[in-house]
């Protein structure tokens, strides 16, 4: 098994060929087992159908992790390694553990771009084909829906007609929303993460709740438009949800500035409201 | 809508951007949904803590910094499984010893209008996410290891695509390809993304960003009302009930 002492070798000698035996056999032994391993939760979904004949072998694994965060051939440009080690004494980990995860961080990177590079499905993928984590009424939503069509609200009485309807929609969503969802949703407009300390003192509560409200609120918009236009195409009801969002954030952001507490967190913010 | 159709190209090019990134967005939930170590990770935090192990606790120390350099971050004290190795550009100076910095993103194809593709060749850099800027004190830029310089080009075309999406300025017309498809729809990963990716950065960085802040018309299309009821206010046809 390998030791800290052989991961020290590879980053002091720069390079895996120019280390002893223990450190070339054991350390493509450990990054290939990982490799495997990440792979084997991905390659269902790609061109190659299964794992089997995904994998690569040994030494490819490694050539693969040891230039994946390398942006050049100089040690300047060999700096991950310094990151990886940099991590070390982490809490609940030995040296050792904290260098081999970090490794495993890298490893899931290097098979993300080696599944996409090798076996990607990229260019036989339906615009109509569900995108990941996203879904409405049940049925995930697709490329289309998420970039729904050159809808010009301005030409026509009918497309006047659908704007008006996403305001008023909109208006609706807004008050379903309650406080701790407006302050997540103005604090994401706003150019905010959720842990900013002033996202937070507003909402009254953690980082993971302020999350969780952000996406409920996310849900809340787009459910709005399906219970009030339920029998409409998909495409029309897509078209309205990012018309009535754009409404909501604007919504947001009045009340946002209307709101001793949430004064913060608009400032910057440049709305034409 | 039709302004966003017009900023960001054709909508099937920006369906087609879209469809790229979320390939890489469906392999990296599926990826980090596996656990990466064999024993669960409760209390995993990549900390700041050097052993003597020839790691240097001021890398970048006597290295000025300057416009157009590429550092990487040291490791943030964050949850493992969010973390990684982040690269940043070195954009401009906001300051006497303050710097704005642009996140390389992980992925190979821009998420978003604030994202612009480099056409550099090294993985890590393939995509500067100038939306996420922040500012850094020369103090903790010279704890970050410096790796390399980027074109001049790049930084004047990175700081294109932040006044484009801080200010509102017109994007050339040689970026839009280059650039992400907007972000419209409520139920949009790219949310969460966002959210991800400016968290990390808090982590790494801490809160402080640039005097503009990206406006919220860079995500969402945001309609102009004033303009419309301008164009709007038509009334029956051969009467102008706007007329005192």
């Amino acid at each position: 098994m390998q030791t800290l002492a052989n991961w020290q070798e590879w980053k002091d000698r720069c390079a895996l060929a120019l280390c002893g035996e223990d450190a070339r056999r054991l350390l493509p032994g450990f990054v290939h087992a990982r490799f495997s391993h990440f792979a084997q939760a991905y390659a269902g979904t790609t061109n190659a159908g299964t794992a089997f004949g995904v994998i690569p072998s040994s030494s490819e694994a490694w050539h693969r992790f040891e230039t994946h965060f390398q942006l050049h051939d100089s040690p300047g440009g060999k700096k991950y390694k310094d990151w990886l080690f940099a991590g070390m004494e982490t809490r609940g980990y030995s040296a050792q553990e904290s260098v081999e995860a970090g490794a495993s961080l890298l490893i899931r990177d290097v098979v993300r771009e080696y599944l996409r590079r090798e076996f990607s499905n990229r260019r036989m993928v339906s615009m109509s084909q569900g995108a990941a984590g996203c879904s409405g009424a049940g049925e995930p939503l697709s490329v289309e829906d998420l970039l729904p069509g050159t809808t010009d609200t301005r030409c026509t009485v009918e497309d006047r007609e659908f704007d008006a309807m996403a305001r008023l929609d909109a208006e609706g969503a807004f008050a379903a929303l309650d406080r701790r969802e407006r302050i997540a949703l103005l604090a994401h407009a706003a150019g905010l993460s959720l842990a900013h300390p002033q996202a937070v003192k507003a909402a009254g509560c953690g980082r993971s709740t302020l999350n969780a409200a952000f996406h409920g609120a996310l849900h809340k918009v787009a459910a709005c438009v399906r219970e009030r236009h339920p029998g409409e195409a998909a495409s029309v009801q897509a078209t309205l949800a990012c018309l009535m969002f754009a409404y909501v954030n604007r919504l947001v952001s009045l009340w946002g500035k209307s709101e001793n507490d949430c004064v913060s967190l608009c400032k910057g913010m440049r709305t034409s409201a | 809508m039709t302004a966003v159709s017009g900023t960001y190209g054709c909508r099937l090019a920006q369906r087609r951007k879209l469809e790229l990134w979320l390939a890489e967005w469906r392999a990296y939930r599926a990826i980090a949904a596996v656990p990466f170590l064999e024993r669960p990770v409760t209390a995993g935090c990549l900390g700041v803590n050097v052993r003597d192990v020839g790691v240097d606790a001021a890398p970048g120390a006597g290295q000025v910094p300057d416009v157009g350099q590429v550092r990487l971050l040291r490791p943030g004290c964050m949850d493992m499984e969010r973390t990684r190795p982040v690269y940043v550009a070195v954009l401009r100076q906001t300051g006497g010893t303050s710097w704005m910095v642009v996140p390389f993103g992980r992925f190979a194809d821009p998420a978003i209008p604030g994202e612009l593709r480099t056409g550099l060749r090294a993985l890590p850099l393939r995509v500067l996410c100038v939306w996420n800027a922040h500012v850094m004190t020369q103090e903790a830029l010279a704890r970050a290891w410096l790796c390399r310089k980027i074109a001049a080009g790049l930084v004047t075309r990175g700081l294109t695509v932040w006044r484009h999406i801080s200010e509102g300025a017109v994007l050339d017309r040689d970026l839009i390809p280059r650039v992400g498809p907007p972000l419209e729809h409520p139920l949009d990963p790219r949310h969460a993304y966002v959210q991800e990716e400016r968290e990390l950065l808090d982590v790494h960085i801490g809160f402080e960003r640039p005097e503009v802040v990206p406006r919220s018309e860079a995500f969402y299309a945001i309609p102009e009302p004033e303009f419309r009821r301008a164009a709007e206010r038509r009334g029956e046809y051969g009467r102008d009930d706007g007329a005192e």
